[in-house]
């Protein structure tokens, strides 16, 4: 049993529109997975099933091996879950929500895994009642509610969108000391948080895996190799995009090429010096997660210019 | 009418008495409220006061249900 | 099972913080102590509206509780309505309950909780302000014309069962406590409707707020009541029941 989560054939839709068709896919245990996907693409459905707060249409999903049915909880003693916006009595003390969440899960000694959670999200000073709790507090506080009982696996949907740079970086370093002890499952619309922590990574487009593999291979498979030539002027700009028949933006141009750099960078300059125009500045861009993002999810053959 | 009244509180005292200290009591913990906070589910903090000096009772008991801005009483 | 004391605990802290418990509390009693006060001074009142020369029969007992029993079905019970008829529906809102049912909550264990936090309110709130009420009755009135006090209240601590039931099934069923409220204000509506029926009387749970003075005079039998008591908590029952089902069914979004 190496694969925490499995989900086959997973199918969903409301009313005539299929939000999720077929999906499949495995978290080896004690790792990281990034789903990546538009608003809409069905990431937060896909959670609300493996949660079973939600009754799929078809198909299958197993934790540790054991079958999720919906409106059953027997499966979620495994799980924590962190919802995009955590809601919380505003009246009670953080302390007073993990002991009715400590109650409800049946955790054992209790006030101890209380205060050592507090502390691991940095909440043990906090005193006072949750009404005054910043966007971040209630984060922490989401978090320290999901990994009260010591989940297995810890579903986190958008955890970081609403949080300023600060706190999404604090949160991120969070979500990385779990790994190994807890296989995380987190959504979300900010590539570069997945980049920063994920061991994989499940493109979500139009209810389908698009892609899903290891940051690297999917650079490998779907990276763009591409340059960047910045002129001083629009004008010279839009010349070289029109003679190189690609897109260009501010004062760059971007192009797209295959094979090595050296051979395309040489190709370049000729032209260039064919056409007299001088950039202020060439450079090799590396294919972002953006990109391979992009490229997955155009249902059109990707148009690759050159 | 002096005596009247006089003799009006000597009888009624054990009534007068809490009720006068219930209505007001209601009264003032609700007003500390609205001083303590600067939000409200709607209406602003004038109209709040005014309503609830103004009707005894039933004043706090709308504020405490539709102007407190959240469900906590910090 | 166990889930049930963790919830019911958590409703009890609630009704507390949020001040809910203490308005009812202060309500009830105000409502308790002015029923006696208001029936001594309304001749009193009226003498001086409308000069000394009229007479005007001496209060007695029974006025002190016809003024208990108006306060309380015709303000009381509406405060409660409006009080508490986001008990469920502001949970759903707020998506509060998404938290605890993935760790295990049942849903039915809110429901549950929530009706028997509601129900101990209840009967907090109308067994001291009936003691009060009772107190200084026989402290300013000392008559001999209201016999059964506890007869007559017990119909009113049934309705209440039912009535709390009622606001519950709202709150459940609508999207707003607004949509509750109207829910509850639609079954009174019927049931008031429904008193026009003189031969459906005995059965219909209003008449539980409407007896109570009859009854504690010694003019009517609390006997004649019960099957009205039936109805009522048989309602209770299925209000309850619907409650649950009603929430299984809604997701928790």
């Amino acid at each position: 049993m190496s694969d925490l989560l499995t989900l086959y054939h997973l199918q969903k839709r409301y009313g005539s529109r299929a939000v999720l068709q077929d999906l499949n896919f495995k978290i080896p245990r004690g790792s990281i997975f990034g789903l990546v996907g538009a608003n809409g693409a069905g990431k937060t459905t896909t959670m609300r099933l493996i949660l079973g707060l939600e009754k799929a249409d078809a198909g299958t999903i197993l934790i540790n091996g054991e079958k999720v049915h919906y409106g059953q909880t027997k499966t979620n003693r495994m799980t924590g879950y962190l919802p995009d916006v955590p809601a919380f009595y505003d009246y009670m003390t953080s302390r007073e929500y993990l002991r009715l969440c400590a109650d409800l899960t049946h955790v054992a000694n209790a006030t101890v895994k209380i205060e050592n959670t507090l502390a691991l999200v940095g909440l043990e000073e906090v005193h006072h009642r949750i009404h005054g709790f910043s966007r971040g507090m209630r984060q922490r506080l989401g978090i320290a509610q999901a990994l009260l009982n010591d989940p297995e696996l810890l579903i986190c949907d958008e955890p970081t969108s609403a949080l300023d740079p600060a706190g999404r970086a604090a949160f991120l370093n969070l979500l990385y000391s779990l790994k190994g002890r807890v296989t995380v499952l987190f959504s979300t619309h900010i590539l570069s948080d997945v980049e920063r922590i994920s061991d994989y990574v499940g493109i979500l487009h139009h209810g389908r895996l698009a892609a899903c593999d290891t940051p690297a291979r999917l650079r490998a498979i779907y990276g763009r190799h591409q340059m960047a030539l910045t002129f001083a002027t629009v004008a010279e700009t839009r010349r070289c995009a029109t003679h190189f028949q690609a897109p260009w933006h501010d004062c760059t141009v971007t192009i797209t090429y295959q094979g090595s750099y050296a051979a395309e960078a040489r190709q370049v300059f000729q032209d260039l010096l064919a056409v007299k125009l001088m950039p202020v500045n060439l450079r090799r861009v590396d294919p972002t997660l953006d990109q391979i993002f992009m490229e997955v999810t155009q249902n059109e053959n990707p148009t690759r210019v050159l | 009418m002096d005596l009247n009244e006089t003799q009006f509180l000597i009888d009624y005292w054990p009534t007068l008495l809490p009720v006068a200290i219930l209505e007001v009591g209601l009264m003032l913990v609700a007003l500390k409220h609205i001083f303590q906070h600067t939000r409200y589910r709607f209406g602003n903090r004038v109209m709040w006061v005014v309503i609830v000096v103004v009707f005894q009772i039933i004043g706090p008991v709308a504020y405490f249900t539709w102007g407190k801005g959240t469900t906590s009483d910090e | 099972m166990r889930t049930l004391p963790v919830f019911f605990k958590k409703e009890l802290l609630e009704t507390w913080r949020t001040r809910r418990f203490g308005v009812l509390a202060v309500v009830f009693l105000l409502f308790a102590l002015m029923s006696p006060l208001a029936a001594k001074l309304t001749p009193d009142l009226l003498r001086l509206s409308l000069g000394t020369a009229v007479k005007l029969p001496t209060p007695t007992s029974v006025d002190s509780w016809t003024q208990f029993y108006k306060n309380i079905s015709q303000m009381g019970i509406y405060i409660i309505a409006i009080l508490f008829g986001g008990t469920v529906s502001r949970e759903l809102t707020d998506k509060t309950l998404v938290n605890l049912v993935t760790k295990g909550l049942p849903r039915w264990a809110v429901i549950i909780a929530k009706y028997l936090c509601l129900l101990g309110q209840w009967l907090v709130v109308v067994a001291s302000a009936f003691f009060i009420t009772w107190g200084y009755t026989t402290f300013y009135f000392s008559d001999r014309q209201s016999p059964h006090p506890i007869a007559a209240c017990l119909p009113l601590l049934v309705f209440g069962a039912f009535f709390l039931a009622v606001v519950l099934f709202g709150s459940t069923w609508g999207r707003h406590t607004y949509e509750g409220l109207l829910f509850t204000c639609l079954v009174m509506a019927i049931l008031f409707l429904a008193k026009l029926l003189k031969q459906a009387h005995n059965f219909n749970p209003v008449s539980l707020i409407g007896d109570n003075v009859a009854i504690l005079q010694g003019n009517l039998s609390l006997t004649k009541l019960f099957p009205a008591m039936g109805v009522a908590l048989g309602l209770t029952l299925i209000l309850i029941v619907s409650s649950v089902a009603l929430l299984n069914k809604k997701a928790l979004v």
